[in-house]
């Protein structure tokens, strides 16, 4: 007989977030059974509501911002999170000459500039030439036009990357280019690159050198949908260098390159068809003269070093939460005493402390839920502008979404808050009856 | 005299590969197969990622394809992806060495994963592993290290 935690572990994953919210909520809504057990004490809850309606409303917005920290928080993180290792996915294995890893992966993976020394043609013959790599690009990078990179690689990374085109054709010739998805560049318009990037870059370094657009690649979710692509021999060639082919080859572009004319590539891109291939690569190629390394695992120990930092927001979050939760509590017991002749007059009826105690605890968890429920959804909202602003600034495609984590979240603090609730409803109904009468 | 010989004969054949140790239990060699320190980061759970330096100096190729415990546990060879921001170990069947080439098991790389483990494993334990590459075994001593570790506290130095 499977045990219960084998059991756990064998739901599918959505049956285990939606069972934790029911277990959140679980010790909130049995009191609430258990509070509200033969009253109907919603007509006087609706009366109380509307009665104090602005202080309701604040009492709720308070609730509401609160949550929505937490869930903002908590949703771009991972958003932003996902869409960086979704922006690196196509990036299977980066093979470049000795130095930082996390340098060379912000310069190869998302086009931050960055002054790298480059693999020489040996190297580049050698890796192209192993029979477990399946396909061998060089990234070539270090102009740019009106701020977009122009990078030297081949057509074949070109559809690993993104597919087929959206439109055009494939570069043919040395001077033809790609346009990434949002380039501001039309299909037949020609460019000359500028030598470097920003405000420093050489304008005229290339002067009469020039690519023609051929074609525009798919969306990518990554700073190459804001890049040129070119064919290697392009960059090449305008920097005065070798074009990786013997002359007698003419205008031949695309690999195989002739080691005698390959002028260097700051980095390659390898991939290996097999399963194990790529970390059997990643070994060979970690060694004295050459480093390789997964862009994967370099943005997991990135990821893994923010994870602290993330841990620390969302301790501020629920800090928050209960410093809100709080301040509430405190003024639930503060609204009790506005509400205490009704209250004392409610029991002069005949009506017992039982009821006096629904009704109050009633009224507090109709205001947690609703500001708990705007909270999510404000949260929601929230996540979705950030999202649009990171994307907008980084080329990354952040899409932060509320996920069962949010929702776990939001039903632990509602659970949480509902058992709070309790005290004003108790401090209710054990204020003096007569005085209260005569307030 | 004889029958002594054919008793330290047979000794010596069962002994695995004839596998050499260098005393300090962070290196092990056979026919030109040397495993460098093995180690593991302690453990809280039932599995452990254990990871080594290994050089096939033979000349001819092999393949790993797993290992087991002395007591029976069988570890599998694993491979680290990183999809949707979501850290993963997915199970490579093998993995060929060619004559000549190293290969390194490293945290968020590549490694042996043991499963199942009935106690978990803290700093300064021992693991004896067997490793088993083609037909043949090579048994290490896997150093359980930090559980925060990121290699063997003797990684640098040379065997």
């Amino acid at each position: 007989m499977d045990s219960p935690l084998d059991f756990w572990a064998g739901l599918p994953a959505v049956v285990q977030d939606a069972a934790t919210v029911v277990l959140l909520l679980l010790p909130g809504l049995v009191t609430g059974v258990l509070v509200l057990r033969g009253f109907a004490p919603g007509r006087l809850v609706r009366a109380m509501l509307r009665r104090f309606s602005v202080v309701n409303a604040v009492f709720v917005g308070l609730i509401a911002v609160s949550v929505a920290i937490g869930i903002g928080l908590t949703a771009q993180e991972r958003g932003l999170r996902q869409g960086s290792a979704r922006a690196a996915a196509a990036f299977d294995l980066i093979l470049a000459a000795p130095g930082s890893e996390i340098t060379l992966m912000f310069a190869a993976v998302y086009l931050q500039p960055s002054d790298v020394p480059l693999l020489t043609s040996a190297q580049y013959a050698e890796v192209a030439a192993d029979p477990d790599v399946a396909f061998a690009a060089p990234i070539a990078f270090g102009d740019t036009y009106l701020g977009a990179p122009v990078v030297g690689t081949t057509a074949e990374f070109v559809t690993h990357l993104a597919g087929p085109l959206l439109e055009g054709q494939m570069f043919t010739t040395a001077s033809e280019a790609v346009a990434g998805a949002f380039v501001p560049i039309a299909t037949g318009e020609t460019f000359s690159p500028a030598h470097g990037h920003g405000p420093a870059a050489e304008e005229d370094a290339h002067h009469g050198a020039a690519y023609t657009v051929t074609g525009r690649m798919a969306p990518t979710g990554s700073p190459w949908d804001r890049a040129i692509l070119v064919p290697v021999e392009g960059v090449w060639e305008v920097h005065g260098l070798a074009n990786g082919h013997a002359p007698s080859a003419g205008n031949r572009i695309g690999p195989p390159f002739d080691a005698a004319y390959f002028p260097g590539t700051p980095a390659i891109l390898v991939r290996a068809d097999a399963l194990w291939g790529n970390y059997a690569l990643q070994s060979r190629y970690t060694r004295a003269d050459m480093m390789a390394f997964f862009p994967g695992t370099v943005l997991a120990q990135l990821h893994g070093l923010m994870r602290d930092i993330r841990e620390a927001m969302s301790l501020m979050a629920v800090v928050t939460q209960v410093l809100v939760t709080v301040s509430i509590l405190a003024g639930l017991m503060i609204l009790t005493r506005i509400f205490a002749r009704g209250l004392a007059l409610l029991r002069a009826i005949g009506a017992g402390r039982r009821f006096v105690f629904a009704v109050v605890w009633s009224y507090s968890a109709t205001l947690i839920a609703a500001g708990s429920v705007i909270g999510l959804a404000l949260g929601w909202l929230a996540a979705i502008g950030f999202s649009r602003v990171i994307t907008a600034r980084t080329d990354v495609l952040v899409t932060a979404t509320v996920s069962w984590t949010e929702v776990q979240l939001v039903a632990g603090f509602v659970s949480l808050t509902l058992l709070l609730a309790l005290l004003p409803a108790l401090a209710a109904t054990r204020r003096p009856l007569l005085t209260d009468l005569r307030s | 005299m004889r029958q002594l010989s054919l008793i330290a004969a047979l000794l010596l054949a069962a002994t695995p590969l004839a596998a050499a140790d260098d005393g300090h239990h962070h290196l092990t060699e056979a026919d030109g197969l040397r495993v460098v320190h093995a180690w593991t980061p302690a453990t809280s759970g039932p599995e452990a990622l254990i990871y080594m330096e290994i050089e096939n100096g033979s000349d001819a190729a092999v393949t790993l394809t797993g290992a087991e415990t002395a007591d029976g546990q069988r570890a599998e060879l694993v491979g680290f992806t990183y999809t949707d921001g979501t850290e993963a170990w997915q199970v490579l069947p093998e993995m060929p060495l060619a004559a000549g080439q190293h290969l390194d098991l490293l945290p968020r790389t590549l490694a042996l994963r043991l499963t199942g483990l009935a106690t978990p494993l803290t700093k300064g334990d021992k693991i004896d592993l067997e490793l088993s590459f083609s037909d043949q075994h090579l048994y290490v001593h896997v150093a359980v290290e930090d559980a925060g570790g990121t290699g063997h506290s003797h990684a640098g130095h040379t065997h």
